[in-house]
């Protein structure tokens, strides 16, 4: 996949700015706190909808203004074109058309319906600092990071886990008010609320079935991938694992029939507890994805460098599967990790990503040139116009293309 | 509105609060109205008034009516042994447009959904639970629900309350629009015409 034309209005400290990549190598350079990370935000937010740094649309619209747009065009490798555009007008008080904020999402010039018809589209994978979090923060993280590589490669996954989550909101409402009749003693609805209960409890269960169905099978392709790359980090001393952690019971070779099975008899058999506490205890929003290093906790037990390699290691599994599942290299968004990474976790990086698009930001074009050129692929005298550089230099919210090496 | 003299910006607010319209668009039918025939605006008063005064709700199958039973309910040409349980009277209307269906209906008048504090008892379930109890005629109850989530839950509530009963209940089935592309169909959709494929 390869990004052809970047457009950006109003879009974090961008005013208005074209940009127009190369096939190959595109560095974004200049000094801190310029706006280099906000053009890898801008083509991340184009897979999914979402940044890969912030939940809040407000924050990504230039300071003073109630609008933001983000455009980009870009080829697949069998050379077809596609064009996706995200536009978020947040709510004007005052003003009638805009009573509420909106996200608007276009595919070559024609509006989505729904955010979901967005996934599968255009594909990037991201390398940034926060990716630590997917071993240093809670499961929240974790799940995030799952539920996003299935939603892009497997579309249909994402409207399954949005239908969970509004089941999810109606059973525990429904267990909330249950509980209020325990409480105040009011029993003329109990025959009624626990036929109900029943019919939720069904609904949720086919969900969450399909879900733990699919996370277990990426959660397996994970392991596979990140494994081996973390014992190539590691020069084969450490074996990490990846294990998908779910409700009691159900076994990795499940087959969505017995998830159901299982988990609807766990739903029903738990019902009291739920009831007590006004809220679903288990299922796929609880659920974990448990790393470990030689048996360790990696959260608990692994070094920062071990973290570090860990999370590399999940990236690198994650961009994998996207190349197999879409048949072609992702554009891949480098977010300062060059300066965060040692020679050798740079190493394994590079040789994973020898045929995409890259998008690379950093303080000194130099370190880049250095690290990227020494790999062979990425010989200048290498007339395959994928490796061809461009180099932007990034200043204020202004993007200049530089010809850096005259 | 402090521009317009009070009968003018009444007219306005009042337009405003109707769904689907806005501030601009409140302003621009009070001006057409105010430039109509006085006949014409009193037609529309009138014709409000009389749809309000004499529609009223079926006793039988709970469906918006002019006469108590509905013209559908006291119709000699219908198949009594049949009810489509549809969400709205609009349901009813689209259902009827297709000219195949003879039975009669039941309009719930909304879904189940306890997020918005709608259960069993709000909408008109006890009124066709009564309907299959006196009425031995019927052998049929289809679920004609929307394919949303309280739709499918509401009809898997009524499939479940049925069941002891004996009454048979069918789900419409989902799929894909006629004379449409499988390639515009969403993906829920699609799955869903997968799961519910058939030999033919």
């Amino acid at each position: 996949m390869i990004v052809r034309r970047i457009e950006l209005q109003d879009f974090r400290n961008y005013t208005q700015q074209i940009i127009v990549p190369e096939a190959g190598v595109n560095v974004f350079y200049g000094e801190n706190a310029q706006g280099k990370t906000n053009i890898l935000e801008a083509i991340y937010l184009c897979t999914c909808a979402r940044s890969h740094r912030t939940a809040r649309d407000h924050e990504l619209i230039r300071h003073g203004c109630n609008q933001y747009r983000v455009a980009i065009d870009f080829n697949y490798f069998n050379g077809s074109e596609g064009a996706v555009e995200i536009e978020y007008l947040e709510a004007v008080a005052g003003d009638p058309q805009r009573t509420r904020s909106q996200r608007i999402v276009r595919h070559n010039g024609i509006k989505l319906d729904r955010i979901a018809d967005l996934m599968g589209l255009f594909h990037a994978v991201i390398f940034a600092p926060e990716d630590l979090q997917l071993v240093k923060e809670g499961p929240a993280a974790r799940r995030r990071f799952l539920d996003l590589l299935i939603s892009q490669v497997r579309p249909s996954y994402f409207s399954d886990i949005q239908q969970y989550a509004r089941f999810l909101i109606q059973r525990n409402r429904l267990l909330k008010m249950m509980r209020d009749d325990r409480q105040s003693g009011k029993t003329s609805q109990e025959k009624q609320n626990n036929l109900q209960i029943d019919v939720w409890n069904q609904m949720l269960a086919e969900k969450a079935a399909a879900i733990i169905e699919q996370r277990m099978i990426y959660v397996q392709r994970i392991n596979e991938i990140a494994e081996q790359s973390h014992a190539a980090l590691s020069s084969g001393k450490e074996k990490l694992n990846v294990k998908y952690k779910t409700v009691a019971g159900i076994r990795p070779d499940f087959k969505r029939e017995e998830i159901y099975k299982l988990f609807s008899n766990k739903l029903k058999s738990m019902v009291n507890e739920d009831i007590e506490r006004g809220t679903t205890g288990q299922g796929p929003h609880r659920d974990d994805l448990d790393l470990a290093l030689d048996g360790d906790h990696v959260k608990l037990f692994a070094s920062q460098g071990q973290q570090r390699s860990a999370t590399l290691s999940l990236k690198l599994a994650e961009l994998a599967i996207v190349r197999q599942d879409t048949g072609e290299p992702p554009v891949l968004l480098l977010d300062d990790v060059m300066s965060e990474l040692d020679e050798s976790r740079r190493k394994r990086l590079l040789e994973n990503i020898h045929d995409a698009q890259i998008f690379v930001t950093c303080t000194d074009a130099r370190q880049v040139v250095h690290d990227m050129k020494r790999d062979s692929c990425y010989s200048p005298d290498d007339c395959n116009i994928l490796r061809k550089f461009g180099f932007f230099l990034v200043n204020q919210g202004q993007v200049q293309s530089v010809d850096y090496f005259s | 509105m402090a521009r317009y003299s009070p009968s003018i910006a009444k007219l306005v607010a009042e337009l405003g609060k109707l769904p689907g319209i806005g501030g601009k668009s409140a302003q621009r039918l009070a001006f057409y109205l105010l430039g109509q025939p006085e006949d014409k605006v009193a037609a529309l008063a009138q014709a409000m008034l009389d749809a309000k005064r004499n529609t009223r709700i079926c006793s039988q199958c709970c469906n918006l009516t002019d006469q108590d039973p509905c013209e559908i309910c006291s119709s000699a040409s219908r198949d009594r042994s049949q009810i489509c349980v549809v969400e709205n009277p609009k349901d009813v209307a689209a259902m009827e447009r297709i000219h195949e269906y003879r039975g009669l209906y039941h309009v719930l008048h909304g879904a189940i959904s306890p997020m918005q504090n709608i259960g069993p008892d709000q909408i008109r379930l006890r009124e066709l639970l009564a309907r299959l109890r006196d009425d031995s005629a019927i052998s049929e109850v289809i679920l004609a629900t929307n394919p949303t989530v309280e739709g499918e839950a509401t009809a898997l509530y009524i499939a479940r309350l049925l069941k002891p009963a004996g009454i048979r209940t069918t789900r419409i089935a989902h799929g894909i629009p006629m004379g449409g592309d499988l390639e515009y169909a969403d993906e829920v959709t699609l799955a869903k015409a997968m799961e519910g494929r058939r030999e033919i």
